[in-house]
């Protein structure tokens, strides 16, 4: 439900889901990292954003002002199992252990997270 | 119109030698051009189910989904993001392009800092106190008369390269400015500090000689 009261500009909610995100356990593999992304991405946008979801995502031209995770379009799996996806402004490498690396299209890498280590080689 | 994207990408990375193009095509059939150019980066999106998106990318816009330009038509998008790409301009540094100081006696501070090597000019913009101003090295430099005639805030301090920190603060001394740091090298340079006449500490440098 919107609650402008507790809409928050969008500098802080990018910052909140980097937060939150971080502070999750692991993620097993590349699906989970991008399911944790894509859940947070949408919970902080619930409560911060003050703008109703659309579902699906609104149409390119559509700007409704609330951030959506990576499309499923734009999507790729690599032979590793790892995840890569891009949006307008960042692309995200997910790696088949779920470590989670986000960079800014501009350059920097806005986010960095370990994944699940590999225990199981002998 | 996967590959007259790709194509497109090829064509980019001709005519904009120093832009930097990827091109990511997906298994949905969508397709992702970037362009990097300048410090500036422009986004091409390509979705069969909604045509193409086009932007400039911005630091401030998180994963914000929509584009500034929507088409169906992939002449027209394209030839928006060639036109957006060949507009960039390369991004600036900041640098200081102004400075005043604000001085209880602006011809006494005038003749201190023309004893550095500085050459004034005197404006006055309507109905605004007389003032001197000087360009030094594409900034500009100006003395104000301080509107409270008590000594200025000693809440700034200004740096001058000269070709001969010894030089320049030899001629100083002897018009009368107090020593604050004597000439000797630094890891930046050979530098030293004096007072102008409202007290406000001057630093003056040059490089080390090689």
């Amino acid at each position: 439900m919107e609650n402008p009261s507790k809409s928050l500009p969008l500098e802080g909610r990018l910052s909140e889901v980097y937060r939150r995100l971080a502070a999750l356990r692991p993620a097993v593999d590349a699906d989970d990292g991008l399911k944790q992304l894509s859940d947070t991405l949408e919970a902080v946008e619930d409560e911060l954003s003050g703008i109703p979801k659309q579902s699906p995502a609104p149409l390119p031209h559509m700007t409704d002002g609330r951030m959506y995770p990576p499309q499923p379009d734009y999507v790729v799996r690599q032979p590793d199992g790892a995840i890569w996806a891009q949006t307008r402004g960042h692309i995200i490498e997910i790696a088949a252990n779920g470590g989670i690396l986000i960079r800014n299209k501009k350059g920097p890498v806005e986010f960095i997270k370990a994944g699940q280590q590999s225990t199981s080689k002998s | 119109m996967i590959d007259q994207l790709f194509r497109f990408a090829d064509d980019l990375r001709t005519e904009l030698p120093d832009a930097r193009v990827e091109f990511t095509r997906y298994p949905s059939g969508a397709a992702m051009l970037d362009v990097v150019r300048n410090g500036h980066v422009y986004v091409m999106a390509f979705s069969p189910a909604t045509g193409f998106g086009v932007d400039e990318v911005h630091n401030s816009e998180g994963f914000l989904a929509s584009y500034r330009y929507v088409s169906t038509n992939f002449a027209a998008a394209s030839d928006e993001l060639r036109k957006l790409a060949a507009s960039s301009k390369a991004e600036i540094a900041p640098r200081i392009s102004l400075v005043v100081l604000y001085a209880v006696d602006i011809e006494r501070s005038k003749v201190f800092y023309e004893t550095l090597g500085l050459r004034f000019r005197a404006e006055q913009h309507e109905r605004g106190p007389l003032h001197f101003t000087c360009e030094l090295g594409g900034s500009v430099f100006e003395l104000y008369p301080s509107n409270t005639g008590s000594p200025a805030p000693k809440s700034v301090r200004l740096g001058f390269s000269v070709s001969s920190v010894d030089k320049a603060v030899e001629r100083l001394r002897t018009a009368g400015a107090p020593l604050v740091e004597r000439p000797q090298d630094s890891p930046w340079g050979r530098r030293a500090v004096v007072r102008d006449p409202d007290g406000n500490p001057v630093e003056i440098s040059s490089p080390i000689a090689a």
